[in-house]
């Protein structure tokens, strides 16, 4: 399976906090606030930093690949995240 | 009202140096006036301009620092606002043109620092209006008069749709395909605007939107003003007070102003807005200028009536500055501001149907 | 009176109460850090006012007003057939008239809502506020969960009253800013906490209002006096009284908390990605809870010991 590259849509309007029982995220282009899974949430601290590759987020959250594929999409259903290629 | 402080918000935004001499009493007037004419930002602006602000008394700075912190949120909430519209609308493959509010913001005009933004203002080309009105509907906006009379009232006499409503941020858009009602007499030619327009630049944003000429500007805001109800005349004036300050001391527009003003068919108002912003805030504008404009209007056989209506729109709706003769002369302004834009055999049906159909609930 | 006391409206005569709401200037108070001027021809109101509010200081002619309000009589026939009145704030109306007998909480709610909309240096959110031992206690919770009934049973154990309304939280330094006011009591609660013991003063009951009946109750002096004393917060509790309910306290994570706060602040949608970065810094400085209770007896004392526990 070719390794898909993920980004923020809105990268400069995130906003992130991240807590044991889950993370919350601010989007300030769409004025949202919204709570976020522990893992859901370190993928969104990540992809602030870079684009980054499914596998390297997966091995960077301990979990399969398919696993955080499906919730890549989740989040990209949400409008946070996008295939950056 | 007190003829000693019913002119306090137009006199410390002319010149701030008037309130140096203030007494809480006066702060108080002023206050109160800023933010009855929503226009508390303004005030902490010249303030500001001036290295004023802190001179100011601590209690009444906290209120202007509060106005400050809401205009820029105001600003960052718009462009934000303005990203996510260029983007709806940059397959529509014509120029947006921003007005008002947002054009001061976008075009970063003195006029649109530390301004409540309310409505965003758009004007497009007519026969791209219904493609802009879905492709903003694709990305949330909804319409808010589902009422058939309003649809059919604005669709049918305005120079608007009727507004559009974010369904999650509440944003309110206004999309316009002219500056004047048609209903009104005057026939701008809106192409001409269109072309004219300037195109400006938002961070993060597509290249779709422009503003207009700064002639165009001036004869908009002016149309905006003395064809409306004058419910805002005083901040609606300052508006055009920062332009002209601005744009008026270049040659060209001198040059430009008036004949063009001529040939959209909308002098009166221009002549207007240069009369009464010199008057309230004694705005700079170059001698020739003006005086061409005050023989222009001194011509005009109902020009004694007029000024005295329109004067009292130009105070803040205000204890301190309002008297019952100012608001019935505002009463008799309102009803000008709907002969002004209807012909009468529309105009009266219209009332009527507002008046006893349609009954809009008080604010509460 | 010594001449370096704090003059307070109980310091003034009923007479010159009643001149100073008749005057141009209004009955000029100090809630905290700011000043309302009160404006009013009602002769209930003006008790009411001496009632409720004989310990707030009385501001001079010459300190600047922050928020000018007026409550008259609507005029015409309707003054002898079906009183009204109305709030103006700056000769503006908010609200639609109500019955002359509900005066006093018309100036409560009329006052609510100035301070809602100017205090803009803070994230503003619905909930009770006191403080124990120097550090803040927030109870968020929406209307009929007995916040307020709580907030008076502390208050009268000797906690410090910040609001029972609004909590004001510091966007540039996270420190909570008290506005003490009277609490607001709803139907049974009113008799439920002139049932408590301890000095309590009720202002006038009015009935049939939008929140059925209601009457407010005096706030401790030492509250009012301690009104310019910020605090830091500390805890965030979201109660819920329930008839006959065991009493029930767990802890609730800060992203759990952070979101159920976001439901109770009016300003946080306008303040952008300040208000997010405040509500942040609030959510960590404090722990939350969550609270189910039956009576006063079983709930004051658990807050006590668990806000007894060294910050």
């Amino acid at each position: 399976m070719p390794d898909s590259q993920w980004a923020l849509v809105t990268p400069d309007a995130i906003s992130i906090r991240n807590w044991p029982d889950g993370s919350v995220v601010f989007n300030a282009r769409e004025s949202t606030t919204t709570m976020l899974s522990a893992i859901a949430g370190g993928v969104v601290t990540v992809l602030m930093k870079a684009p980054t590759g499914t596998r390297e987020l997966s091995a960077g959250a301990g979990t399969d690949a398919q696993e955080m594929g499906a919730l890549l999409s989740a989040l990209a259903d949400h409008g946070i995240v996008r295939r950056a290629g | 009202m007190s003829r000693h402080t019913d002119t306090h918000l137009a006199r410390t935004l002319a010149n701030p140096s008037f309130s140096d001499s203030f007494t809480a009493h006066d702060w108080e007037a002023l206050i109160g006036q800023a933010r009855t004419s929503d226009m508390l930002g303004q005030v902490a602006e010249v303030l500001g301009a001036s290295d004023r602000l802190e001179r100011v008394p601590a209690a009444v700075r906290f209120h202007l620092d509060a106005a400050l912190r809401m205009a820029a949120l105001h600003k960052s909430s718009l462009l934000n606002e303005l990203a996510v519209i260029g983007e709806a609308l940059q397959d529509i493959g014509q120029p947006v043109l921003l007005l008002k509010g947002a054009a001061y913001a976008a075009a970063d005009l003195p006029a649109g620092r530390s301004r409540v933004f309310n409505d965003i203002d758009l004007m497009v080309a007519k026969d791209v209006l219904n493609a802009a009105e879905s492709a903003l509907y694709r990305r949330g906006w909804l319409p808010t008069h589902l009422n058939a009379y309003d649809q059919r009232y604005y669709r049918e006499w305005m120079h608007e749709l009727p507004p559009i409503e974010h369904r999650s941020r509440g944003t309110v858009i206004d999309l316009h395909h002219t500056i004047v009602p048609p209903t009104s007499g005057h026939h701008p030619d809106a192409a001409q605007l269109i072309a004219d327009a300037r195109p400006v630049r938002i961070d993060g944003c597509p290249d779709v939107f422009h503003v207009l000429s700064p002639v165009d500007m001036v004869m908009h805001s002016a149309c905006h003003l003395f064809f409306g109800e004058l419910q805002k005349g005083l901040r609606d004036l300052y508006d055009l007070h920062a332009l002209l300050s601005e744009l008026s001391a270049d040659p060209a527009f001198q040059e430009a102003l008036l004949p063009r003003a001529r040939t959209q068919q909308l002098e009166y108002p221009v002549l207007l807005a240069v009369h009464f912003a010199h008057r309230v805030f004694g705005t700079r504008i170059p001698e020739s200028l003006r005086n061409e404009c005050e023989r222009r209007l001194s011509s005009r056989w109902n020009g004694a009536l007029s000024d005295h209506l329109i004067d009292a729109a130009m105070y803040p709706q205000h204890p301190s500055s309002d008297s019952v003769w100012r608001r019935v002369r505002r009463q008799m302004l309102y009803a000008r501001s709907h002969w002004l834009r209807m012909p009468l055999h529309q105009l009266l049906p219209h009332l009527a149907y507002k008046a006893l159909v349609h009954r809009d609930d008080p604010a509460g | 009176m010594p001449a370096d006391a704090v003059q307070t409206l109980a310091d003034l005569s009923t007479g010159e109460v009643e001149a100073r709401l008749h005057s141009d200037a209004g009955l000029r108070l100090r809630f905290g850090r700011f000043v309302a001027g009160i404006r009013s021809d009602l002769r209930p109101l003006a008790r009411g006012i001496e009632t409720l509010y004989g310990d707030y200081p009385v501001a001079g002619d010459d300190d600047f007003c922050d928020f000018p309000v007026e409550l008259t009589g609507t005029g015409g026939l309707r003054r002898f057939v079906r009183p009204q009145v109305v709030f103006r704030f700056e000769g503006m109306q908010p609200f639609k008239p109500l019955p002359g007998q509900q005066a006093v909480a018309m100036l409560e709610w009329g006052l609510n809502w100035v301070f809602t909309n100017h205090a803009q240096h803070y994230l503003i959110i619905h909930a009770a506020v006191l403080e124990r031992n120097g550090a803040g206690l927030i109870m968020a919770a929406p209307p009929g969960s007995g916040k307020s009934t709580l907030c008076a049973g502390l208050a009268l154990k000797g906690w410090r009253l910040l609001s029972d309304e609004l909590a004001l939280v510091g966007l540039e330094d996270g420190l909570l800013t008290p506005l003490p006011r009277p609490i607001s009591l709803k139907n049974q609660s009113i008799d439920v906490v002139r049932r408590l013991p301890g000095e309590i003063v009720m202002g006038p009951v009015a009935h049939d209002t939008a929140k059925g009946t209601v009457a407010h109750m005096r706030p401790p002096r030492a509250s009012v006096d301690a009104a310019l004393a910020t605090v830091q917060p500390r805890w965030i509790l979201f109660p819920k009284f329930g008839a006959g309910s065991a009493c029930e306290v767990e802890a609730m994570g800060r992203a759990q908390t952070f979101m159920q706060l976001v439901g109770n602040a009016f300003n946080y949608p306008r303040l952008g990605a300040t208000g997010f970065e405040a509500m942040a810094r609030l959510v960590d400085a404090c722990d939350g809870y969550t609270a189910r209770y039956g009576s006063l007896d079983q709930i004051v004392p658990t807050l006590e010991a668990l806000c007894a526990r060294p910050a």
